[in-house]
């Protein structure tokens, strides 16, 4: 090892795996009951209840495991790190699978998928500046997925909205894959249609004798609703009494949904209207206007009556998915280290003034009016977004 | 990392060397997987057992009023202006299709698991077996008056009915409708079928006994228009030990013994969730009513939206009552032109629930005198009870519902009209149910 000098440790590492999983003991083939006291039978009784129903078609859910990894640490330890390759295949994955409800059950627990996880994960840790006042580290990470569902179970019925709120993975695509309508806006009667693929007006209808609907192939894919790498920056500075850190992450190639107005939401309590709702279509002539459609009617005899399935070709329209990539500055850490020789004699130690903000700074690049991080992805429903988070501690040892 | 693999490592190494020849071998643990026949008796206990009746069935009679806003697509807006789908989220477990298939299921799991215990064909046994049947035939009952067409002898074998389920693998394909005759044949064999079964005594008044088997008799042969029967069993279900109540007797409404105990409730059964507290009179109803009626005194409660119903003591009753079998005995002797005999039972009843200083005994000259008396008394007597859309339905096919109107109280605008004869007096068959079963034969063609 004498030629390399420059080389202070190299590892390389490498592992497979497989195993299996039953499923959660109230989630498998058997009938099972739970117990509980009925208060409203007078005396109270013991009952017994059916917690899951019996289904015969589980199998155990298998994974197996390849990972190749490497350490290494150069340049008189002032440079080290990892690189780690996996890749995991999931075979028979456990979900909830959709029931006929007179079965007496809406959902059920059955093997739904199978998975390859791919994987490359980064680790670069420098001492850039190793001074006795002062110090400069840096940790760079950086992780990579890509994911496919290589079968899935078929489903027993797929509406095309089924697909837009990605219910049941798909085949060849990632989890979490995102499809949207074609939406192609209003007609006459101010009834919101999607596209299909040769161009024909579809006014989403899912019951009743004259159904309408697009299918898999009408609609438009648009991504991952999941990131697909992961950066991570920290910096971390030792000047003097001082001690700073700052970390910040940046998500990014994936897709949010975003949620549009609609005057639906007007009025109603559990929802706020976003701005923009009351341009809605009230009559005819509306349609070269505006895209956003109007109240469905009360009545199917009115004119222009549509059934409310059909304000999903605008809801889960295309045009309104966006990319979600953001950086944000996760953590900031401000430690001063109180020394003194009259805390010495106190008998205090280790004492210290400590700052930190969390989320503190966010951007997002596709516009920065939506945190990603506080909005569903495949509906757009939005929660109130990350709120930063500011600390001060002060600790010491007696 | 490196541990998490030689951990996997030693995992599948020992789980190769060990796995189960099946799967069955792996049994969870702090759940009961039922063998015994206790576990199946527990199940009639089960809250899902008790509490079987959907709410839903009050928001489609002409008893309530509801101010709801006419554009909203909600279940309790569908079914309160008749639309034909009442659970218009296809993602949603459906109302009133749901939870009853749910309790079906609970009957079947009885019914299929009971006859391989070790204790199968003892008297418990098999009375187990009769509760879950009667329970089950119920349900079918319910699901028949909101699902269904209603029942005319002439077309009922030509008239779809409803899936009949007996699996308990959820995985199992629903069979087909099956014709309104074939269905309430079958309710009606199930029923016999549990008759010798059944004690004459329970330990409350939720579980089953012969009675209650021979009162659910009662009213699907009332609601087929099979009169000969109707009161051959509603004889034998008022032969059960009971006592009506006189209002009288009571200061105030809570004084009223508890529904699940009170002498006048043959089978309790619960809403599957929610109350009727609070729900609205119709105008309709309210004209039926004058101060000197107790009920109208202790079954009712005044807020902004206005009189609205209110409860006596205990769990609110939707079961079959001995109020109810008295009066479906009245309307069949009525119809058999009895009238003095319908208007005994009409008077007893009055005698309990009209003030003392009030009351004076009302009398009919024909049988279709009487069987208006009876049938205003069993508004009164019924009211929000959950048997009013099974009468609504049955009078709609004699001819004897008028229209039903919603009519916004503030404009007067009428928003839904429920005629005589209409198509709307069945619901559809629940879009959710539709996307799996596609071939499956609509109400709404």
């Amino acid at each position: 090892m004498h030629d390399l000098a420059w080389l202070d440790n190299l590892q390389l590492r490498a592992a497979t795996g497989f195993n299996g999983n039953v499923p959660a003991s109230n989630a498998g083939p058997f009938l099972v009951l739970n117990s509980g006291l009925n208060t409203l039978l007078v005396p109270a009784q013991q009952y017994f209840d059916v917690l899951t129903p019996e289904n015969q078609s589980l199998r155990w859910e298998t994974t197996r495991n390849y990972n190749i990894g490497l350490d290494y640490t150069v340049l008189n330890n002032r440079v080290s790190g990892s690189i780690d390759w996996y890749m995991k295949r999931s075979f028979d994955v456990f979900g909830q699978f959709d029931a006929d409800p007179t079965s007496g059950w809406n959902q059920y627990n059955a093997n739904t998928a199978s998975i390859e996880n791919k994987g490359l994960e980064l680790m670069l840790n420098t001492v850039n500046v190793k001074g006795r006042k002062f110090q400069w580290r840096t940790q760079l990470t950086a992780s990579f997925n890509h994911n496919k569902v290589l079968a899935v179970k078929a489903t027993e019925f797929a509406t095309s909205e089924r697909i837009a709120l990605g219910s049941s993975p798909v085949q060849g695509r990632p989890i979490g894959a995102l499809f949207s309508y074609n939406y192609g806006g209003l007609n006459a009667l101010g009834q919101p249609y999607a596209w299909d693929r040769e161009g024909n007006e579809k006014v989403l209808a899912f019951f009743g004798t004259a159904q309408v609907d697009v299918t898999f192939d009408d609609m438009i894919y648009n991504g991952t609703t999941t990131p697909k790498y992961v950066l991570g920056l920290n910096n971390q500075f030792d000047i003097g009494q001082f001690n700073v850190s700052l970390l910040f992450m940046y998500y990014g190639g994936h897709v949010m949904r975003v949620e549009q107005p609609l005057p639906h939401n007007i009025g109603y309590f559990a929802n706020n209207p976003l701005q923009g709702s009351s341009n809605f279509w009230r009559k005819p002539g509306d349609e070269k206007i505006t895209r956003i459609p109007g109240y469905v009617r009360a009545s199917s005899l009115a004119p222009g009556y549509y059934q409310s399935y059909a304000l999903y070709a605008y809801q889960y329209a295309s045009e309104f998915v966006r990319k979600a990539d953001y950086i944000r500055l996760r953590d900031v850490v401000i430690t001063y280290n109180i020394r003194g020789a009259l805390l010495n004699k106190l008998g205090v130690s280790n004492a210290h003034l400590r700052f930190q903000a969390q989320n503190a700074f966010r951007y997002t690049f596709s516009g920065n009016d939506i945190d990603p991080e506080a909005i569903d992805r495949v509906t757009g429903i939005r929660r109130l977004e990350t709120q930063p988070f500011y600390s001060l501690t002060i600790s010491a040892n007696f | 990392m490196k541990l998490l693999y030689k951990i996997l490592f030693v995992a599948a190494a020992g789980w190769a060397l060990t796995s189960c020849d099946k799967y069955l071998d792996v049994k969870p643990k702090g759940l009961v997987i039922p063998e015994r026949l206790a576990d199946y008796e527990g199940i009639l206990n089960s809250p899902t057992m008790t509490r079987t009746f959907p709410l839903n069935l009050l928001d489609f009679t002409d008893d309530y009023f509801n101010n709801i806003d006419v554009l909203a697509q909600s279940p309790a807006a569908n079914g309160y202006y008749w639309r034909p789908i009442i659970t218009v989220n296809e993602k949603a477990s459906p109302d009133v299709w749901g939870p009853l298939y749910r309790v079906i299921y609970d009957a079947n799991v009885i019914i299929n698991g009971v006859p391989a215990t070790p204790e199968a064909n003892t008297e418990l046994a098999n009375s187990v077996i009769g509760e879950a049947l009667v329970i089950r035939a119920n349900c079918y009952l319910e699901l028949l008056t909101v699902f269904a067409r209603s029942y005319h002898p002439a077309t009922a074998a030509n008239t779809p009915g409803l899936p009949l389920v007996t699996s308990i693998n959820v995985t199992d394909k629903t069979p087909a409708r099956s014709t309104l005759k074939a269905t309430v044949d079958t309710l009606i064999a199930n029923i016999n079928r549990a008759i010798p079964l059944l004690p004459t005594s329970n330990t409350n008044k939720s579980r089953v006994t012969k009675y209650v088997a021979w009162g659910l008799l009662s009213r699907i042969y009332l609601y087929m228009g099979d009169f000969e029967n109707a009161e051959k069993y509603t004889d034998l279900a008022l032969d059960a030990p009971h006592a009506m109540l006189d209002y009288n007797a009571y200061a105030t409404y809570s004084a009223v013994p508890r529904y699940e105990q009170s002498s006048e409730v043959l089978w309790h059964r619960a809403a599957v969730s929610g109350s009727p507290l609070f729900m609205i009179y119709s105008d309709d109803l309210k004209a039926h009513f004058n101060d000197d009626d107790i009920r109208y005194t202790f079954l009712t409660t005044t807020n902004n939206n206005g009189l609205g119903r209110s409860s006596l003591p205990g769990t609110y009753n939707f079961g079959i009552t001995f109020p109810e079998l008295y009066l479906t005995k009245a309307e069949l002797l009525a119809r058999k032109n009895q009238y003095d005999d319908a208007m005994d039972i009409v008077n007893m009843i009055r005698q309990n629930r009209i003030k003392t200083a009030a009351y004076a005994d009302q009398t009919a000259g024909s049988g279709e005198e009487a069987l208006a008396l009876v049938l205003a008394e069993r508004r009164r007597e019924l009211a929000f009870s959950g048997l009013r859309w099974f009468d609504m339905k049955r009078l709609d096919r004699e001819g004897r519902m008028p229209e039903v109107k919603r009519i916004n109280p503030d404009t007067q605008e009428v928003y839904a009209t429920l005629a005589p004869g209409s198509a709307n007096y069945t619901f559809e068959i629940p879009v959710r149910v539709q996307l799996f079963n596609p071939g499956m034969e609509l109400n709404h063609q």
